[in-house]
């Protein structure tokens, strides 16, 4: 091979792993702000209560700063944010981690709309796009909750992009996570009601 | 009046929950449940406990102190999480009947799905879950309701009336600790409305 077909294929190479070589470096940020139910977390969670917000803000800024592209840190800002109750900060950064497609970000977005948070948007169906794409990523709880508001008809109105079977494909792949107690009852019950679901 | 006082306070020392006055031992920080109301250390889950330690620093603890409801259920769970169904069931049985709310939820949940080979019997169920609603485990307050709205007691002497049973959910409502089990309340406590219309 020669030299120069070597360094195009090792800058493409380097160019490829970048962004994830950068995502999943573990930064102060993650230390500081990581969620317990965040299965892209990159370092041990710390609980609500033990967050330090004036440290933390400062190190996910800092880190955002070095690497914006990175959603996890918008997250984990947005997740500060909303704690330290600077809630339309918050709803922006949730939502920029979850246009670039943090799957936690996706499902946390939803809630702010589903729960009417300050500057929050207020059309329910963001929360079935939002859900759904983060159900389809793996994320337990949206799974759940999409096909709870669904049953529910809380998406009346909406586009409903996910078929009957879709949704029970989502709850299967719910009760394979290995789930606790409350999570299969939550399944089982779930399951019943979308049974009797007739869009 | 000093006899009378003598009186409440000796009824009061007898009634005290088993153990409530012994010494933390190598089987708490072993074995216990993190939800068991009647723990005292944090507790560990069944991923992170070690099966053999657990169940020799119960044994021994056992030993020292065999009427300790707490140091039973936790032999007992050491047992269960080894597959040890038939050496686990006479200390769990003993801290149920000892009045463990921990305890009679488990046992009842080991019955209901009939594991490790133990015979189902939806009256036992009934009769454990409603005596551990009743001291307030979250466990058996949505389970017990969960399964009565379902008729899975059927055959059986109900011993919570409808009120109760609402009682029961909003006493869990009030402890739900995360996403899930506050989703599973609210998910409870509307199928108990239509029950209740139903009635």
């Amino acid at each position: 091979m020669r030299p120069f077909t070597l360094a195009v294929l090792a800058a493409t190479l380097l160019s490829l792993a970048g962004p994830a070589v950068a995502a999943t470096a573990v930064t102060e940020c993650d230390r500081l702000a990581s969620h317990p139910e965040d299965p892209d977390r990159v370092s041990p969670a710390v609980e609500t209560r033990d967050l330090q917000f004036e440290r933390a803000i400062a190190a996910c800024e800092a880190d955002i700063a070095a690497d914006p592209a990175n959603a996890r840190l918008h997250y984990l800002l947005g997740r500060l944010l909303f704690y330290a109750n600077q809630n339309e900060r918050a709803v922006q950064e949730v939502r920029t981690a979850a246009d670039k497609g943090y799957r936690q970000a996706q499902f946390v977005f939803g809630a702010f709309i589903n729960n009417r948070r300050p500057f929050a948007p207020t059309d329910i169906c963001l929360v079935e796009q939002y859900w759904l794409k983060s159900a389809r990523a793996g994320r337990q709880a949206a799974r759940l909750s999409y096909v709870r508001h669904a049953v529910k008809g809380k998406f009346a109105g909406c586009r409903i992009q996910a078929s009957k079977a879709d949704m029970q494909a989502l709850l299967d792949a719910a009760a394979q996570d290995s789930p606790g107690y409350y999570e299969r009852l939550l399944i089982e019950d779930l399951t019943e009601q979308l049974r009797a679901y007739q869009r | 009046m000093k006899h009378i006082l003598w009186g409440v306070t000796a009824l009061a020392l007898w009634a005290a929950p088993a153990g409530a006055a012994d010494d933390i031992t190598e089987c708490d920080r072993l074995a216990a449940h993190p939800s068991d109301p009647d723990k005292r250390v944090p507790g560990v889950s069944q991923e992170a406990m070690n099966k053999a330690a657990a169940q020799a620093a119960c044994e021994a603890a056992v030993a020292k102190d065999p009427n300790n409801r707490r140091l039973r259920y936790q032999l007992g769970r050491a047992y269960f999480y080894d597959g040890k169904f038939d050496k686990g069931i006479p200390h769990v049985e003993f801290a149920a009947n000892a009045g463990s709310s921990q305890a009679q939820f488990v046992l009842g949940y080991i019955i209901d799905g009939g594991q490790g080979g133990v015979k189902k019997d939806p009256c036992k169920v009934e009769d454990l879950w409603v005596k551990s609603a009743r001291q307030g485990r979250f466990a058996a307050q949505v389970s017990y309701p969960h399964h009565a709205m379902r008729g899975l007691f059927k055959g059986c002497k109900l011993q919570a009336s409808t009120a109760e049973m609402g009682a029961f959910l909003d006493a869990a409502k009030k402890q739900g600790e995360d996403y899930y089990q506050r989703l599973l309340v609210s998910i409870l406590q509307e199928e108990f409305a239509a029950y209740q219309a139903r009635k």
